[in-house]
């Protein structure tokens, strides 16, 4: 059931239209069956791992805040972490490691005739909810949080069905006391969550749906050369962004509406001039759950300068690992890691030389910055969607080929510059105002207006496929 | 002592406000449904293929005529060859009248939609035709299937259909989806809309943004025979395959049996059949099972060359074409009809 669908739409009235008289604990319930029926229309026996993990941890949670000694603390700790990563392992890198495996042996035993492995289905959105609930334990062992003493609570903290398959993964400290008390509803709220909704259906089913075409025919079948690449790369650039920010801000308005508040993933990544800033601004969610709970566990920035970059190429590499189990996530979190310990260490450089020169050039500096490290991160979304390393050095040679389809360039360019356009727009004013809801300070009549604008291009060039979000896949 | 909610007044409002606005929403997908509403018995051929099904409005039969119920595919909906149809019954001093209800890429499922829809709306026909093509069977891997999806869940269509073919043709998400479709007709109106709107757009626009799109048959269709057609092609193969068409052809025949209506089975003259070998002896097995049917088959009367894609006939072999069909369909109507057809021609 996917947010730009008919079925969500029904869904969602039928679920809020009950849920607006009800007071907080049937509130809970209904969120809570609603949220088990929205996971279970994928596949009904998700729901046996959905409960699994909320169940194990739910009681290893409470025995952790209940223990005395740091000692049995540490050993619940454990069994939580280890029976959530088991579940996640193999579920989603069981086929990963057994595929290697075979590889290997089968390279060094010249066996031509591999043997077959079993192929596990990834349960949607386990690597979201699985390290919500982990980062749960995890605080109740820090004292962080208390542990959650009713279970409603806690399975609908885990099972929360505008966040549960593609995030943002909430901490428990800022969720689950909303869960826990009762929620408070505003004209204002409600505005807030419309406009994130529409924003969100406007990046998904006329942005990203729109550009995926373009990125589909340059990744499906690698015949694209020259600066066809680099336009198709482009799209593909703006649609993971757009279909992912889409999702999340569609999730979050959904959440507002029941007055619940979900936290930012996205901070107009693009606008980054550094990998540091866009690793601040891009899936923050993941990115500072990674910080808090394994480049800081690691040793962060404590240390020598090889200590450090340790640290942040392991937190990147899993970090890419977490997307799914292929080599090409490997590639591209290793590919921001070698970016983040470059920068790390040409900062002390650009400080001094930016103290050297005027405004107008640090802002030239700037705006290079962005223009150099936007061309960087495209280059990491080059690796990102290639499937195979094959796939990567095809791509790789087209791109730096003097042949190149003008037309088809010239097309993929311009339509895609028309559709980002408004995105671009959306992003510079969510910086400059420093607010997503930046729409909520303008006057009532120029903000029906937009609404009623986006309302007919939804209409007219939306995707009315119900296309699956890139991130349900993770 | 329950005190009251700060926000209960909000939240009242807003329960009020999406009442009516669900309310609303539902009195403007009905009110879309009847302006869309056409009347079948004056079209050439169903408008918007399997889109077009749910909007059609069989009238009641024109006095002194015999009807022809034809469900068929677009060998039968195609433009040149419905309207020549049309203009033999037209012509016909016998007085017949034809409701086409023949779609782009209908299947023997299809089919039995197309029929229930029919009965649905008592359309009292005379005779029933019905056309099997290349894939109408499809038992061989592929077969055609159409996004009619939500007729089948329309009340009044719905108790003419067995519960065989609701478990064989849906699964749980494409039956949510269907019976969402049936309430709010605007999200089967949607393409059709859409469609209409987008098509004098420029074509940098029509190729690239979300257009609904259209199958590489429909887009030929379309540049031959300059004729709208909204039709998915991907969606034949989403569907389930099942190999069930001997059970779905007996639905339609069993439909029509009940209500003493003779039906005609014509095997397409198409060149390319995508059957296996069990499908002909089930259908020249017809005739002994069930009394009020007779099945021509038409396989290779016609040449390669005359077909378009071994399917279609090309245009000038058009009229030939249905013509072929329609003396066969006279001939079985004068069979059960010989004073209403002798005394129309008086």
């Amino acid at each position: 059931m996917v947010f730009n669908s008919w079925v969500f739409f029904a869904f969602f009235f039928v679920v809020y239209l009950l849920y607006l008289p009800l007071r907080k604990s049937a509130g809970n319930w209904l969120i809570l069956i609603a949220s088990y029926v929205f996971y279970g229309y994928w596949d009904v026996r998700f729901l046996i791992l959905l409960g699994g993990t909320t169940l194990i941890d739910f009681v290893v949670a409470r025995a952790i805040d209940d223990s005395v000694t740091q000692r049995r603390k540490k050993m619940l700790l454990l069994i939580s972490v280890v029976s959530n990563l088991s579940v996640l392992g193999f579920f989603k890198y069981y086929s990963f490691f057994a595929q290697t495996a075979v590889d290997v042996y089968g390279h060094f035993h010249r066996i031509k005739h591999m043997p077959t492995i079993w192929h596990v289905v990834l349960p949607v959105g386990i690597s979201f909810y699985t390290f919500q609930s982990i980062a749960y334990v995890v605080d109740v062992y820090r004292g962080q949080t208390r542990a959650a003493r009713n279970l409603r609570d806690f399975a609908m903290f885990v099972s929360f069905f505008p966040q549960l398959v593609a995030g943002p993964i909430e901490r428990s400290n800022h969720l689950l006391p909303q869960m826990q008390c009762e929620r408070v509803l505003t004209w204002e709220k409600i505005g807030t969550g419309v406009w994130w909704i529409l924003q969100g259906l406007f990046l998904k089913v006329v942005v990203a749906d729109n550009l995926a075409p373009f990125a589909d025919r340059l990744f499906g079948k690698p015949e694209v050369t020259g600066l066809g690449v680099w336009v198709g790369v482009l799209a593909f650039t703006f649609q993971i962004y757009c279909d992912f920010y889409g999702y999340t801000q569609i999730a979050r308005g959904v959440a507002k509406l029941m007055g619940f508040d979900l936290m930012r993933n996205f901070n107009a990544p693009y606008l980054s001039a550094s990998p540091q800033q866009f690793w601040a601004r891009w899936h923050i969610s993941l990115s500072t759950w990674l910080r808090d709970y394994l480049y800081i566990p690691l040793g962060g920035n404590r240390g020598g300068a090889v200590f450090v970059s340790r640290n942040l190429m392991i937190t990147m590499l899993l970090g890419g690992l977490w997307h799914g189990a292929r080599w090409n996530f490997v590639i591209w979190g290793a590919y921001h890691g070698v970016l983040l310990i470059t920068y790390r260490f040409l900062t002390p450089g650009f400080v001094r030389m930016a103290a050297t020169m005027g405004r107008v050039m640090n802002g030239l500096l700037y705006m290079a910055g962005l223009g150099f490290f936007f061309l960087l991160t495209m280059l990491g979304w080059l690796f990102f969607r290639c499937r195979t390393f094959e796939d990567i050095q095809i791509l790789m040679s087209n791109a730096v080929r003097t042949t190149t389809d003008v037309a088809w360039a010239r097309e993929v360019f311009w339509v895609t510059m028309m559709l980002v356009t408004p995105v671009i727009v959306m992003d510079v004013l969510t910086k400059w105002t420093g607010r997503d809801d930046f729409v909520m300070a303008w006057p009532r009549v120029l903000r029906w207006g937009l609404y009623a604008g986006m309302g007919v291009v939804l209409f007219l060039i939306g995707n009315r496929g119900g296309s699956q979000f890139i991130y349900f896949q993770f | 002592m329950r005190t009251e909610r700060c926000d209960s007044g909000l939240r009242w409002s807003l329960f009020a406000l999406l009442l009516a606005g669900g309310a609303a929403f539902c009195a403007v997908n009905q009110i879309a449904k009847q302006r869309e509403t056409y009347d079948m018995v004056h079209e050439v051929a169903m408008p918007y293929d399997a889109y077009g099904l749910g909007f059609g409005r069989i009238s009641a039969k024109t006095p002194g005529k015999l009807r022809i119920l034809l469900l068929g595919n677009s060998a039968c909906e195609m433009w040149p060859t419905a309207h020549a149809f049309k203009e033999l019954s037209d012509k016909d001093p016998r007085g017949v009248e034809i409701v086409n209800l023949a779609q782009a890429g209908a299947g023997i499922a299809d089919h039995v939609v197309q029929g229930a829809y029919a009965m649905a709306q008592d359309a009292q026909p005379d005779m029933v035709v019905l056309t099997v093509g290349s894939f109408s069977f499809g038992d061989l891997g592929f077969v055609f299937n159409t996004e009619c999806e939500s007729v089948p869940f329309e009340p009044s269509v719905s108790k003419w259909l067995t519960s065989d073919f609701y478990r064989h043709q849906y699964d749980v998400h494409s039956a949510v989806d269907a019976v969402i479709g049936a309430a709010l007709p605007l999200k089967q109106l949607d393409p059709i809309i859409r469609n209409e709107q987008l098509r004098n757009w420029p074509q940098i626009l029509q190729r690239r943004l979300d257009l609904p799109r259209l199958n590489w048959m429909a887009a030929q269709f379309d540049e031959y025979y300059r004729r709208g057609s909204v039709h998915q092609g991907a969606a034949w193969l989403e569907r389930p395959l099942r190999n069930d068409y001997a059970a779905r052809c007996d639905e339609i025949l069993e439909m029509f049996s009940k209500a003493h209506i003779p039906v005609l089975v014509i095997r397409e003259p198409c060149m390319h059949y995508a059957m296996s070998d069990a499908v002909s002896p089930y259908l020249k097995g017809l005739e002994s099972r069930w009394p009020n049917v007779r099945f021509v088959d038409l396989e290779g009367e016609w040449r390669q060359d005359e077909f378009m894609d071994q399917i279609h006939p090309l245009m000038p072999h058009a009229p030939a074409y249905a013509k072929r069909q329609y003396d066969l369909m006279i001939e079985q109507l004068t069979k059960y009809y010989p004073a209403a057809m002798a005394g129309n021609r008086s």
